[in-house]
């Protein structure tokens, strides 16, 4: 299959003359005085954006990429992609013959893993991937340059992760939604796996080292593994890589020489090898946790995985809004009881696959990885007060400006504020970590407005005077400055970050709208008089001792003392969250005033020694209490929109679907429903009723009526398969007055759901699970999937009202 | 690791100790082009800290550094974007050098295809950036003398015919890298900075230069500059 040439061998590079393109950027003429709208025009030429010049751009960046991949090239070897090397396509085919991979299943998991090195003379360039992903240049652009810090790279010396979002393209989103043409690469024709609660938008996790080495020429060794998902499991990847992937495939990479004698020269065997191994590991994982396999949608899925030989408990959400919260202490994985059974029977059904490594954790405690933590304490360590204007401004859905000195600090705090509001889930855009670079940069990257429902990361300077007309900004620190990811030096003496307590907000909400903190090349700092001000790492760090000097001290100190725990307390490090917000510049007038009365027992917990996964949950519990409140009265409206109730539904009164789910009834209905407001946690300024009506206008509005109308239709389909299951279908039938329609209409039901769900469960031999099945996309948006003992039951249910139909009505069936 | 600091500066400038209480700094956006490796970096770690990496690492996309000088009675605050020098970069340099009122592209002495890549820098810049723009050509690795490749002579000639600044430094060991900057600084039309800064009260997206253009409009007519490339450096 993988050996039939591609139809897409990639054309001959188009050279641009790079006359047109200087006579067309001398017809700009950049100059001082352009106005906000002549700039952004200027913008869409620079970068390629009108229709006469991006065919331009893009050929110039094909041009640019082609010659290291092509030059790479042995003749006899096809191409599966114009943009992998001949090594990379050699390995697909080794694979594929290796009858435990199905692209497929690992597709439900992941995309590929890359190897994205920071060449010499070219600049980021993907170096290997796999497997195999047909990516369109502006994806492939935004992956290389994305995988890399925007700016400042001394900075950034040891390993670090992060992570990023961009826009899926055609052949990425084919593969998840896709139509019967699917797969244009002809590598596996089980494409079309249908995730869930996935959006149009792929995620990518990375984790990058710079470190010194003699070997290579100039003496750096600087590349990114990046895993690309189409999950948004800010925790779950990030811990994969940061504990097993990154340090194993780095490890690798920079121990290997290339042909021509220098190490980190390409990606040879033993890098690919891991690479692989993991992509095979990742097929025998049990279908990701979701919500048409859930039982409860308001529960963790616990998955017990295994990667490289290391075994991880994971749990997951049932959707992008349920926020988790940490286990405060490690558990047994008996104790948690709730391990899905598919997957238990997944781990029988791969054990004699991979028999050597897998040991059971059921005795073991270990302290489960979430797939979406909320690190709200050390997010907010120093400026506790500045979490209810952001919760409101998360709430109505602003756009938010999010800059920080790394990429790292930047994902961390924009990952943070998305789990702030759950369980509204962020119905608008959001770039955990956004680069000058970016092919979205041209959309996103307007001068004179703002994207609307959008969070930018960001860490290079150039925004921050670009974005100046963002209305709201927070600029995120971190609480362990120096040690970028390196975690054999804990911070023992910053604690004096800290800020005292919980007013500190106050003095950090500037509500003048200017910009704060250093590393704003335009701001002259009037007070800063060193001529050794240079690196605004420096200047940063010195404002914001100095703007927390002399307060006590409590709450940061804990901060850093636990993020020590965290990386002194196993025997490996893990992923340390030390982002912290230092202020937030906004002339939002805030509706609710702070909780005290929490901040207080916040601070107590704080000076009690509270470990961090307390203060953490205790935060997000006092925030989703408040989120809670908030929808209240619109969940009270909404179910009083729905007719009858599903507990209620016997095979007499069978309803696939809720009546008169009338979402528009509903937005329509709604700016009366609070009728009065709500009993807030905490207390407000202005009236609650002008934020309702925000509310209602915003993107999280929507989404959250979306995700609520999803979570009823599964609620629903959920009792009514139930009711099919677990009905005794010949008491039923044997009823006085019982109609022959009536049982025709049932066998006609089971056969429906029979003959609709059988393509999961191909043989119904009982060592086959749906583990092995790739949902269709219809299936995963009707919002349900029987378990095997449910369709074992369907099967049996429609035999047995067969067999009590009169024979004459068996025949038509 | 640092090579001895050889701090000579040039008569008149010197980094400012501490600032004339009553002057305002005035702000020079300047940018930082050249091929991959020729030294850039280094030559503003120099600059700003006055020291020296044997191995820096290659810059990822741009890093931003302020230094401030003293030129008479008045303080100069240099805001620098130091680019990376890689191909793939170079789509992007319009925006770093938008606005800004000094360039410095470097070269490396022992590389004549770094020369090469220095120039059309430059004629990008005379094309395109801001038409008062103060360009120096620096050709970095003097300390290598031994493995030079580009005559002084011939960067010379090329830099006084484009009307550019010219001097070769070397960012190992200190000498005439505070030259640059300082004739940087000599030629910038500070008066000008400062008064158009005062006059709009706007930030240094506005603020800076254009003082041909100046008048009440202070729009630059675009037919009309974008034939006037090559006299780009000797404003004022």
């Amino acid at each position: 299959m993988a050996d039939e040439p591609a139809s897409t061998t990639p054309s001959a590079p188009v050279r641009i003359d790079s006359d047109i393109l200087t006579e067309m950027m001398a017809s700009i003429e950049a100059t001082e005085d352009l106005s906000d709208a002549e700039y952004d025009k200027y913008l869409q030429q620079v970068l390629g954006d009108s229709e006469s010049h991006s065919t331009d751009a893009d050929a110039e960046l094909a041009s640019e990429i082609m010659p290291t991949l092509t030059s790479l090239q042995v003749d006899d070897i096809p191409q599966l992609n114009p943009i992998l090397s001949p090594i990379a396509s050699s390995a697909m085919r080794e694979s594929l013959e290796n009858p435990g991979f199905s692209l497929a299943m690992l597709r439900r998991w992941c995309l590929s893993l890359c190897v994205v090195t920071f060449d010499l003379d070219l600049g980021p360039a993907l170096e290997y991937i796999y497997p195999p992903l047909e990516l369109s240049e502006p994806e492939l652009k935004t992956i290389c340059f994305s995988s890399f810090p925007d700016s400042n790279s001394t900075s950034h010396l040891g390993d670090t992760i992060f992570s990023f979002r961009f826009r899926s393209g055609a052949s990425i989103a084919k593969l998840y939604y896709g139509s019967d043409t699917g797969c244009t690469n002809a590598i596996d024709s089980n494409a079309n796996i249908s995730v869930v609660d996935s959006d149009a938008f792929t995620y990518a996790y990375v984790y990058f080292r710079q470190k010194p080495d003699k070997e290579i020429r100039r003496g750096y060794f600087q590349k990114s593994v990046v895993l690309l998902s189409p999950h948004p499991w800010h925790g779950f990847f990030p811990i994969l890589l940061e504990q097993i992937l990154g340090p194993r495939i780095m490890d690798a990479l920079g121990s290997e020489k290339g042909d021509d004698g220098e190490r980190g020269d390409g990606v040879l065997v033993l890098a690919r090898t891991l690479i692989k191994e993991t992509c095979i590991d990742i097929t025998r994982w049990p279908p990701p946790p979701s919500s048409v396999l859930s039982k409860s949608l308001y529960q963790n899925s616990a998955l017990q995985i295994s990667l490289l030989g290391r075994q991880f408990l994971c749990l997951f959400p049932p959707t992008v809004r349920y926020p988790q919260l940490f286990e405060s202490s490690p558990v047994s994985l008996s104790a948690l009881g709730t391990v899905h059974q598919r997957s238990a029977s997944a781990l029988n059904a791969v054990h004699h696959q991979s028999s050597d490594s897998t040991t059971s954790l059921s005795s073991s405690t270990i302290s489960p990885v979430l797939a979406c933590p909320g690190n709200m304490y050390t997010t907010f360590s120093t400026t506790i007060g500045l979490m209810y204007p952001l919760w409101e401004l998360l709430i109505l859905g602003e756009s938010i400006l999010v800059s920080a000195e790394t990429p790292k600090s930047c994902s961390q705090v924009v990952w943070a504020l998305l789990e702030l509001v759950k369980p509204v889930p962020f119905g608008g855009d959001f770039r955990p970590f956004f680069t000058l670079q970016d092919s979205e940069f041209r959309t996103l990257g307007r001068s004179t407005s703002v994207p609307s429902a959008t969070i930018l990361g960001v860490t290079n300077p150039f925004f921050d005077k670009l974005f100046q007309h963002w209305p709201h900004k927070v600029r995120v620190g971190s609480l362990n400055p120096m040690a970028v990811g390196a975690p054999s030096s804990p911070q023992t003496g910053k604690g004096t970050f800290g800020n005292g307590g919980p007013s500190a907000g106050d003095a950090s909400l500037n509500r003048s709208s200017t910009p704060m903190g250093r590393g704003m090349p335009i701001i002259p700092n009037s007070e800063n008089s060193s001529p050794k001000s240079g690196s605004p790492r420096q200047s940063t760090l010195k404002s914001f001792m100095s703007s927390f000097r002399g307060s006590n001290s409590n709450l940061g100190k804990a901060a850093s003392n636990s993020a020590q725990q965290l990386v002194t307390g196993r025997g490996s490090p893990i992923i340390v969250f030390d982002a912290v917000v230092e202020s937030l510049s906004t002339k939002y007038k805030s509706v609710l005033t702070k909780d005290k009365a929490f901040l207080k027992d916040l601070a107590d917990l704080v000076t009690a020694g509270a470990s961090m996964e307390i203060l953490n949950n205790t935060i997000r519990r006092h925030f989703i209490e408040l989120t809670d409140k908030f929808l209240q009265p619109l969940n009270r409206y909404y179910e009083g929109l729905i007719v009858g109730s599903p507990l209620s539904m016997t095979l007499s009164a069978l309803r696939a679907k809720p009546q008169n789910n009338d979402d528009e009834k509903f937005a329509q209905g709604l700016p009366f429903a609070p009728k009065s407001a709500p009993a807030f946690p905490a207390q407000s300024r202005r009236s609650l009723l002008d934020f309702y009506r925000q509310f209602f206008k915003s993107a999280n509005f929507a989404a959250w009526l979306q995700h609520r109308s999803a979570e009823l239709n599964r609620e629903w389909r959920g009792h009514y398969i139930d009711v099919l299951c677990d009905s005794d279908v010949q008491v039923w039938v044997n009823q006085r007055g019982r109609q022959e329609i009536e049982c025709v209409d049932l066998l006609l039901r089971l056969k429906d759901e029979v003959a609709k769900y059988s393509q999961y469960f191909p043989e119904f031999s009982d060592n086959l699970s749906t583990q092995q099945t790739i949902f269709s996309a219809a299936d995963i948006s009707s919002g349900f999937i029987p378990s095997d003992e449910q369709f074992k039951k369907l099967k049996k249910q429609q035999a047995v009202i067969l067999n009590l139909l009169p024979e004459s009505l068996r025949m038509m069936q | 690791m640092s090579a001895p600091p050889t701090n000579e500066s040039a008569p008149g400038t010197a980094p400012a100790p501490a600032p004339v209480p009553s002057a305002k700094p005035v702000q020079v956006k300047l940018v930082l082009l050249g091929e991959a490796a020729v030294g850039k970096s280094s030559l503003v770690l120099r600059f700003v800290n006055n020291e020296f990496q044997e191995n820096k690492e290659p810059t990822i996309g741009a890093a931003f550094l302020t230094q401030k000088c003293r030129l008479e009675d008045k303080i100069i605050k240099f805001e620098i974007w130091d680019t990376a020098g890689q191909e793939r970069f170079a789509s992007l340099a319009p925006m770093y050098y938008r606005n800004a009122q000094a360039a410095v592209v470097a070269y490396d002495i022992t590389k004549q295809a770094s020369l090469e890549k220095a120039k059309s820098w430059v004629k990008e810049l005379q094309r395109q950036a801001n038409p008062n723009i103060i360009i120096a050509l620096v050709g970095n690795k003097l300390d290598l003398e031994a493995e030079r490749t580009v005559p002084t002579e011939e960067a010379q000639a090329y830099a006084s015919e484009q009307g550019l600044l010219f001097t070769e430094a070397s960012a190992k060991s200190g000498e005439f890298v505070m030259e640059v900057f300082t004739e940087i600084a000599k030629k910038i039309p500070l008066e000008h900075l400062l008064a158009s800064r005062s006059r709009t009260g706007a930030g240094p997206a506005t603020g800076a230069g254009a003082p041909g253009a100046g008048g009440a409009n202070g729009r630059v007519d675009l037919n009309q500059s974008s034939g006037s490339a090559a006299t780009a450096g000797g404003c004022c």
